[in-house]
């Protein structure tokens, strides 16, 4: 028979094993020596194969590109040593049984066996669904809608014997939650939340606690896992990450000590609603975590996906991207429509407010522009130029915020008097100052980065609870998953900006969650000054980096909800006839007619 | 003074319309499209004038026999007629059309005729109702409804909407662009993005139109240019810009950017050249 070239298996010591920023995946590649036209065809076939200057093709070993390579064999017959003829087959043989188990799996099949255990709660079909996933090819990355109930689906995978120990590693703040919804759903795990940077032995430190016993579930925050990931390599059987987009950046300390433990783990598990914040080569960073292999290298993934830009990494098509890693059931979406747990739609309300372009040049003189000039100029250390950077934005983001803050106020004021309870978000001590002096009148409640977890609490209570508090005040960056104010409000108004679309989504799920009877309106307040058309210039390329990468079937056009748009007029119309009612003339000014988009 | 007994009014084609709206919606086929295009509370009447407005002969002649069955006496086709007439019937035709060419200045009879369109008839005296209702700053822009749309509809459900779809202003496109949010990934997807929105909304848009040797634009609409940018320094997007306003082709031209630096780009208005309009898609991401 004809041969086309030769198929080989190529070990090289020069590729790094250990998790890093630019290796992550095996030692192992393949290395195709073949004539000049199936060359060609093959780097149309894999666009991550790398041409080297020995005029060899280079591929990364993975079940999947073992499986295609197969398939390959047959249209160009290759040269190949016996072994790797059979490693070839077996590692593609490795891909089919994991696809058609996890096929099984969604097709509707329920794992079960000796001693697994029956949670105290009836859980989903769909939370068993993405749970049996895990258990059957190892790991999934699950993006379900926010509130469809994601640590109930992730304890579920605990049901297996054979997935104990585990480790959930998550933000701090949700601590407290995983050790909740664990004793409700298998009272007879014990699970231990780690309270140092440093390993310990729990059994022994914890010993009341813990009756001696070395805990099933440690619970380990983002913050403390770079210090655990020797320790619990190895140890722990069942890995998940919630909110694993945290490791989003490779070359952090907690993602190096979270590869550790997920490398030496049989399951891994990714809970996240929001898996890009910023850019499409994030996907990469995060489930390279759960699976080394399953996207290539990280210079696979951007020749095959992407691009780079200084160090950012672009989708080309993120919607591409999305359907592969579905069809390939690396990932696992489902929305509340999805799941009949539909909750009635946010409308989004971009309005523009007027700015003072004076406080803006006040609050930036001098500085800003020096900052900017360095930047530019490439001038500096690298180091130098970050800060600088970081100056920059910070500056401008602040003065901007301070220059909206009296009318983004005055806006706060109109929603209040028509008898709404509102959550105000923004970032700036100095903007909540300006917001807590003009609202005065109305006891605005805090709930920021200034205040005590204790102070916290209190402000949740009395928004809840006290029908003449109607104003809390939110950090944009806390408070996530933070329940109850749904019952009491539909009204969130953004008042300052964050940097990605998916943080404002956080903040809209305190209010769109269930509970939730009415449309939640989500008001932007924005102006054309300052930082907030970089801003939203941000916002835009991140959203069609992150939504279509989430659901393929994203549309491309979302159209105003007719019903709604004028909304704020009708808002003001209301306002005004109930000063009128009561005798009083007030002039309200509204900019002009804003659009509102269905979610 | 001797009292006199007011005559009740004769029918004229706006009450009978608005009498018999059902049978003349039914009549064209056309009831599903107007009444989803049209905004609640609107006047029922202003579909028709709408319908009537939508150019379509057989249109006109359809809504004409009804009236006509119905007992009044009054030509729509006259109204009509005398619509075209009123405005310049060339300017209008060539609006309304999408056939657009570089010698406008022709014999509107001789165009006309080309293109199979009648010559219209001089009509009634100008001040009628309907005259009221269609002219430019009448009562169908005061309530601000999105003529071009119905006029969409309408003649799409009639399959001739490349004919005699009305082509739309500059700042109607843009009210259509900011209506909601846009998702992209790169330039291409944006514009066909852009194309189906506009398209929807009943305008006939062309994609890729070349104006000169080494220029195409984006999307044409009418004779109004858009340029859909992702990325670029805003100079060369401006140079690129000033270059395509000096094209015949165009009456004005839109930046469509994803960049907020695309904001310095002078807008507006230079002796001759088509007016420049800069709409940053700010919303998309929020």
């Amino acid at each position: 028979m004809r041969t086309y070239g030769r198929l080989s298996r190529h070990s090289s010591s020069a590729v790094d094993t250990a998790p890093s920023r630019t290796r992550l995946s095996a030692a192992d590649r393949w290395r195709l020596d073949a004539d000049p036209n199936v060359v060609m065809r093959v780097k149309r076939i894999f666009p991550r194969v790398a041409s080297e200057r020995d005029r060899a093709l280079y591929i990364g070993d993975t079940p999947e590109v073992a499986f295609e390579l197969l398939w390959l064999t047959k249209r160009w017959p290759l040269e190949m040593a016996a072994s790797a003829a059979a490693y070839l087959e077996a590692r593609a043989s490795e891909y089919v049984e994991a696809r058609d188990s996890v096929d099984r799996v969604l097709a509707g099949e329920r794992l079960t066996g000796d001693g697994w255990l029956e949670p105290a709660r009836a859980p989903r079909d769909y939370q068993v669904l993405a749970a049996d996933a895990v258990l059957s090819v190892g790991r999934l990355l699950v993006v379900d809608e926010l509130g469809l109930g994601k640590t109930f689906t992730g304890l579920l995978v605990l049901r297996s014997p054979a997935a104990l120990p585990a480790v959930v590693v998550c933000p701090t703040h949700l601590q407290r939650q995983w050790m909740r919804e664990l004793a409700l759903s298998f009272p007879m795990l014990r699970g231990h939340i780690v309270t140092r940077t440093a390993p310990y032995d729990p059994a022994e430190v914890y010993a009341r606690e813990l009756g001696g016993r070395n805990p099933d579930v440690l619970v380990v925050p983002y913050s403390k896992i770079a210090g655990w990931g020797h320790h619990l390599a190895g140890a722990a059987r069942t890995v998940i990450f919630d909110e694993i987009q945290e490791l989003r950046r490779p070359q952090t300390q907690k993602y190096i000590g979270s590869a550790m433990v997920a490398d030496a783990a049989d399951y891994r598990m990714g809970l996240t609603a929001t898996p890009v914040y910023n850019y499409g080569g994030e996907i990469h960073s995060i489930f390279s975590i759960l699976d080394k292999d399953a996207l290539g290298t990280r210079e696979e993934f951007i020749a095959e996906w992407g691009r780079n830009d200084n160090g950012r990494v672009y989708v080309s098509n993120p919607r591409a991207l999305g359907a592969h890693m579905r069809q390939e059931r690396l990932m696992i979406r489902r929305t509340r429509a999805d799941v009949r747990r539909e909750l009635p739609e946010v409308l989004r309300i971009p309005h523009t407010v007027a700015a003072d372009e004076h406080v803006i040049d006040q609050q930036t003189a001098g500085t800003t522009l020096a900052l900017a000039e360095l930047i530019l100029s490439g001038g500096g250390t690298r180091e130098e130029r970050f800060v600088a950077s970081g100056d920059l934005d910070a500056q401008l983001r602040r003065a901007t915020g301070l220059a909206k803050a009296p009318y983004v106020a005055d806006f706060v004021r109109l929603l209040i008097e028509s008898d709404e309870k509102v959550v105000l978000f923004g970032w700036h001590r100095d903007v909540y100052d300006v917001w807590r002096e003009r609202l005065a009148d109305l006891a605005p409640i805090f709930y920021t980065g200034s205040e005590s977890q204790a102070r916290k609490e209190a402000a949740r209570e009395a928004f809840i609870s006290d029908p003449e508090r109607r104003l809390l005040v939110m950090s944009l960056r806390s408070g996530a998953g933070l329940d109850g104010l749904q019952e009491v409000s539909k009204v969130a108004v953004f008042g300052e900006l964050d940097w990605s679309p998916a943080q404002h989504d956080q903040c809209i799920g305190r209010l769109h969650r269930d509970g939730q009877d009415g449309n939640v309106l989500a008001y932007f307040l924005t102006c054309n000054h300052g930082s907030d058309p970089v801003v939203m210039e941000t916002l835009g390329i991140k959203r069609g980096q992150a939504e279509p990468i989430r659901d393929p079937d994203a549309a491309l056009f979302e159209q105003a909800a007719p019903d709604a748009r004028d909304r704020i007029r009708r808002l003001a119309e209301h306002v005004r006839d109930r000063h009128r009612d009561r005798g009083k003339t007030v002039t309200i000014t509204v900019g002009r007619r804003d659009e509102v988009v269905p979610r | 003074m001797p009292s006199v007994e007011q005559q009740p009014a004769a029918p004229t084609a706006l009450t009978l319309a608005r009498e018999h709206l059902d049978d003349l919606a039914a009549m064209c086929g056309q009831i599903d499209a107007i009444r989803v295009a049209m905004p609640a509370g609107s006047d029922d009447a202003l579909w028709l004038a709408a319908i009537v407005d939508g150019g379509a002969p057989d249109v006109v002649e359809h809504i004409e026999q009804q009236i006509t069955a119905l007992g009044g006496d009054v030509d729509v086709g006259a109204w009509w007629r005398h619509y075209c007439a009123g405005y310049q019937q060339m300017t209008l035709m060539r609006q309304r059309t999408a056939i657009r060419e570089p010698a406008w200045k022709r014999d509107p009879v001789e165009w006309m005729a080309e293109h199979q369109l009648q010559m219209p008839a001089p009509g009634p005296a100008p001040g009628s109702a309907l005259d009221q209702l269609l002219t430019p700053g009448g009562i169908l822009d005061e309530l601000d409804i999105c003529r071009h749309d119905i006029r969409g509809r309408a003649a799409d459900r009639l399959g001739i909407a490349d004919r005699y779809r009305r082509a739309p202003t500059p700042q109607e496109i843009i009210d259509v662009i900011r209506a909601g949010r846009f998702l992209w990934s790169n330039e291409a997807e944006l514009q066909a993005a852009l194309a189906e929105v506009l398209t929807g909304a009943g305008y006939p848009v062309e994609r890729e139109v070349r104006l000169g040797d080494r220029d195409r634009i984006d999307l044409l609409v009418g004779r109004v240019g858009i340029e859909v940018k992702v990325a670029g320094w805003w100079r060369d997007v401006e140079r690129q810009l000033n270059r395509y306003r000096e094209s015949d082709g165009l009456d004005a031209l839109i930046l469509v950017t994803a960049r907020a630096q695309h904001l310095r780009i002078a807008a507006g208005t230079r002796d001759g050249a088509p007016t420049l309009y800069v709409h940053q898609l700010q919303r998309s991401g929020l």
